[in-house]
């Protein structure tokens, strides 16, 4: 083929700009660490990596509402732990209270200790979180859900539920949403046998002195109704703590999956990158040679 | 003796030719578009004396350019690609870049906004937590106008350079013109050849403004070139240049049109379609292809995510106890011109059916078409009244357009640039629901109500925005262990009132509507107690200081993983979501881009060949010239010579006659 002085600039030129080309992809590839620098140098794995980075964002906020969810039920169990004290506390001066030898007076003292463990009854059942909501209260914690209150006689302690039946949940799964709060009337019980009106009816029994022995047995048994209720939502929190738990290592192992696939999809294989690099670079030097050597040739040199 | 001298003289006169062309060719080496000259060369007519034919010398018939047309259209058709691919790529390229920078991409404004919405599922009530997802909300919504502001900048760019491609096509046209007028001067004078220099000039304004457009060319019998770009449309004809400009006319895509203007001052517009190849085709196609589609896109997300997160936040109540605002705030879909009275609305139960396209709506004498612009396809308009749905569109006020008028509707093109967050205030985030339900201690029976959720909210607010509903029961009739509800007052039970604890223990769905519009369901579980003074009941009332109520905070959050968009058929369910259909443009453009540099690559490459086929024809070699600069110096000196041999004979002839 017969060749023109052009043609030798030109492709020598062209093999330059593709070997300095390919050398500085290499090289921001390398200065990055990233395989793919813009979704063109593979368009399936940047879409899939914005599907994994989504799933990845959203792993982490289960975990970060695992560690919320933990927190109400261990506020909660601590509470309950404290009532389920106080019922059986109070069932030991029930008894207490129900031997015949005991005089009016040492009655009295038995009612006004029991009306302090009222008190302090109620004080559980009206604690609030470190955001200031009432735990036991529903959906309305912005109040106190229980309200000191007399019955109808107008003599026995009660305490009136102003509070609702909504349980707060936590997602900490795609599908789970726990719940992590217990309307007041699941663990104190409701207007008929919560433990706010047994404790509120043997006061009256203990302090008015009448048919005593009765109440004992009135009040025993609705103690340990009430402990039974205390006692089945705390089971219900240690088995979602174990949940929880679990759901925490599934999502740690998920988080590790997704940084590994992603990492797979974007990240550089240095070794390579850096062996692509040295060979991308000799490529170049020897264009350069060959450029110098071809164009370093013309007939006129050696006419004078 | 005078007949060698004459000889010795055609001898040196040629050997000047060539040497002249040499000196030419190499003078003209490195000159864009210049093709090597030869001289052409013939022996002169013989003359007879004495019995024989003598020959007189040689002489120098002309001197003509090394030229193949295959090989010179093959550089054209190549050359006029690669310059399409290069401008395709200098804009998707920029797009692409923009759209999966990590600081300015979707995905992490996206997966932000989602996790403050959780933070305010996990803590209803903390007003900071809400207020971060304000915060975040205003971030994706900048994000949203950003990348459509990038691309309308990008945008901008294609239509500058448009201007550019244009003025360099009309000062080659001129050139063409000109040129033209002196190469016909120029082939009466040479004797019907013209100048290979001026042809050559020629050539290279046709091969400039072949990179800028694709153009065809017909040569005349008076040696001048007409010049035609796209089907027919004439740009140079004759010693005539016309000029291309933009217009003030818009198209069907609301952009200002393409025109010609002839030497007489006539303007007519120049259909997109008409134009392609070269810069100006590439230009045309990127802005075509890549720009409008990745807006409508963003367009299209934009309106799906506010459409439906705006849905879902009306059906809950905020901290105030009112009925959930707009979140977002949309422009809605545009008609232009927007005096013609037809207004488009996007339907929120339809979200997943919107497509992203732009569309022409005309009115011939009652008969409506909707053509999809991209597609150029009637997409077929069922209109009743003056109203019609299409795609997740409602169109309404059809009447009011005349017949033979048209209107152009983008429903969600300018949607990203548009997108505005419309609450300032924290508390008025609806993260609770409208209704709770209850159980009262009195049942007897284990009937639980889980689940309750909105599904309209009609009727249901006061003008305040407060609750208008007041308390209902449920109550239950038994006949043979199967249950019928008995809805409140004022309430009715939609698709279905029977619950049989025995299939339907694990939990049945109802349906309870008001007179007023509103509707819930809710999922019933375990079994009621009916006896024959009355039954269990349910109580359902409206959520008042429910301020720690999550539950529309968790719907809202799971819009993030659900699928909203792209309905398969009409009406057909969802296919993705919004963070796939963002992953899916990311995907196109970088698709898109990847194959037009490939493109650009290849026919780069072919150009490469066609080129060193082209020039392995008409290029200069240095050395060749050399070799003939030392051949003609050589026969210049041989002629030179013999003239010498004759000048001596005829002194030799002087010196016997003296």
């Amino acid at each position: 083929m017969r060749v023109s002085t052009n043609m030798i600039y030109d492709q020598g030129v062209r093999a330059l700009q593709t070997q300095s080309a390919a050398l500085l992809h290499t090289g921001q590839q390398i200065a990055t660490g990233r395989k793919i620098l813009t979704p063109s140098d593979d368009p399936v794995a940047s879409a899939r990596a914005l599907d994994v980075t989504q799933s990845s964002s959203v792993n982490k906020q289960f975990i970060t509402n695992q560690g919320y969810a933990e927190d109400a039920l261990k506020l909660v169990e601590g509470q309950l732990d404290g009532a389920g004290e106080i019922i059986q506390y109070a069932r030991e001066r029930v008894l207490a209270a129900g031997n015949p030898a005991l005089s009016p007076s040492d009655r009295r003292s038995i009612a006004t200790d029991l009306r302090g463990q009222f008190d302090a009854m109620l004080a559980i059942a009206n604690t609030r979180d470190a955001n200031g909501d009432h735990l036991f209260a529903g959906y309305k914690s912005n109040d106190p859900p229980f309200r000191a209150a007399l019955a109808a006689d107008a003599v026995s302690a009660r305490a009136e539920y102003d509070g609702d039946q909504g349980t707060r949940t936590m997602q900490v799964s795609s599908s789970r949403f726990m719940p992590v709060s217990f309307g007041g009337e699941t663990v104190f019980g409701s207007k008929d046998d919560g433990v706010f009106e047994v404790l509120g009816d043997f006061i009256t029994a203990l302090e008015q002195g009448t048919n005593v022995s009765a109440a004992v047995g009135t009040a025993l048994e609705g103690l340990d109704k009430s402990l039974d209720r205390v006692i089945t939502t705390r089971a219900q929190i240690g088995s979602q703590r174990v949940e929880v738990e679990q759901l925490g290592l599934i999502g740690s192992d998920l988080d590790l999956q997704y940084a590994s696939t992603l990492s797979d999809l974007q990240d550089l294989d240095y070794n390579e990158a850096i062996s692509r690099l040295t060979q991308q670079r000799t490529f170049l030097e020897a264009a350069q040679q060959s450029f110098l050597k071809t164009t370093g040739l013309s007939l006129f040199n050696y006419l004078n | 003796m005078s007949s060698l001298l004459n000889i010795g003289l055609t001898g040196l006169n040629a050997s000047q030719a060539y040497l002249n062309t040499t000196g030419h060719n190499i003078a003209n080496a490195a000159t864009p578009g210049f093709h090597r000259q030869n001289v052409t060369q013939e022996t002169r007519d013989p003359q007879f004396l004495g019995g024989a034919f003598f020959g007189t010398g040689t002489a120098v018939t002309g001197v003509r350019r090394a030229y193949n047309e295959l090989l010179e259209t093959q550089v054209l058709n190549a050359d006029n690609r690669r310059a399409e691919y290069a401008a395709y790529n200098r804009f998707i390229s920029q797009v692409d870049n923009v759209l999966a920078d990590a600081d300015t991409g979707l995905t992490p404004a996206l997966n932000e906004f989602f996790g403050a919405l959780q933070s305010v599922s996990s803590n209803p009530t903390n007003i900071a937590g809400r207020q971060a997802l304000i915060s975040t909300s205003e971030t994706l919504v900048a994000r949203f106008r950003t990348l459509d502001t990038r691309i309308s900048e990008i945008s901008d760019g294609v239509q500058t350079d448009m201007s550019a491609a244009m003025v360099s096509i009309n000062g080659q046209a001129a050139a063409i013109a000109e040129l033209n007028q002196r190469i016909v001067v120029s082939q009466v004078s040479g004797g019907g050849r013209a100048s290979s220099d001026l042809l050559d000039q020629r050539d290279q304004a046709i091969a400039e403004i072949n990179k800028l457009v694709r153009v065809s060319s017909v040569p005349q019998r008076d040696g001048s070139l007409s010049v035609f770009i796209g089907s027919g449309q004439a740009l140079v004809l004759g010693s005539e240049a016309k000029q291309l400009s933009i217009g003030d006319r818009l198209d069907e895509r609301g952009r200002p049109m393409m025109m010609v203007t002839s030497a007489n001052g006539t303007s007519v517009p120049v259909a997109e379609s008409l134009i392609n190849g070269g810069e100006l085709g590439g230009l045309l196609a990127v802005r075509r292809d890549g720009m409008e589609p990745a807006q409508r896109s963003l367009g299209l997300l934009a309106t799906s995510l506010a459409t439906a997160f705006n849905r879902q936040h009306a059906l809950g109540i905020d901290l105030e106890g009112a009925l959930g605002q707009g979140f977002f705030t949309l422009g809605g879909a545009k008609v232009v011109p927007p005096t013609s009275g037809v207004t488009v609305a996007v339907d929120p139960e339809a979200v997943a059916s919107l497509t992203g396209s732009d569309y022409e709506l005309r009115n011939d004498a009652g008969q409506y078409t909707l053509v999809d612009i991209a597609s150029g396809k009637d997409v077929g308009l069922a209109v009743t009244g003056g109203q019609a749905s299409y795609a997740g569109l409602d169109f309404s006020g059809l009447d009011s357009l005349g017949s033979g008028q048209s209107v152009f509707v983008y429903p969600t093109r300018y949607a990203a640039a548009e997108l505005g967050v419309a609450i300032d205030d924290p508390r008025r985030v609806a993260a609770a629901a409208p209704v709770v339900a209850s159980m009262p201690a009195t049942n007897a029976g284990t009937a639980r109500v889980t689940e309750l959720r909105m599904t309209s909210v009609q009727g249901m607010g006061k003008p305040d925005g407060s609750l208008d509903m007041g308390a209902t029961s449920l109550g239950f009739t038994e006949a043979g262990g199967v249950f019928t509800l008995v809805p409140g007052t004022g309430y009715t039970l939609v698709g279905g009132a029977t619950y049989a604890p025995a299939t339907d223990g694990a939990g049945k769905t109802f349906t309870l509507q008001n007179t007023a519009g509103f509707t819930f369901e809710f999922k019933l579980s375990g079994t009621p107690a009916v006896n024959a003074t009355g039954s269990d009941v349910i109580d359902f009332k409206p959520n008042s200081e429910g301020v720690a109520d999550n539950r529309n905070a968790a719907l809202l959050g799971a819009l993030q993983t659900d699928k909203l968009m792209f309905g398969a058929g009409s009406g057909g369910s969802a296919t993705a979501t919004l963070n796939n259909a963002y992953a899916q443009l990311v995907a196109k453009v970088g698709s898109k881009t990847r194959e037009v540099q490939a493109g650009e690559r290849t026919q780069g490459a072919l150009v490469a060949q066609a080129t060193a086929a082209r020039d392995s024809v008409s290029g200069v070699n240095l050395d060749e010239e050399a070799a003939n600069l030392v051949r003609f110096q050589q026969s210049y000196q041989a002629a030179g010579r013999v003239m010498a041999v004759a000048q001596r004979l005829f002194d030799e002839m002087l010196a016997i006659a003296r």
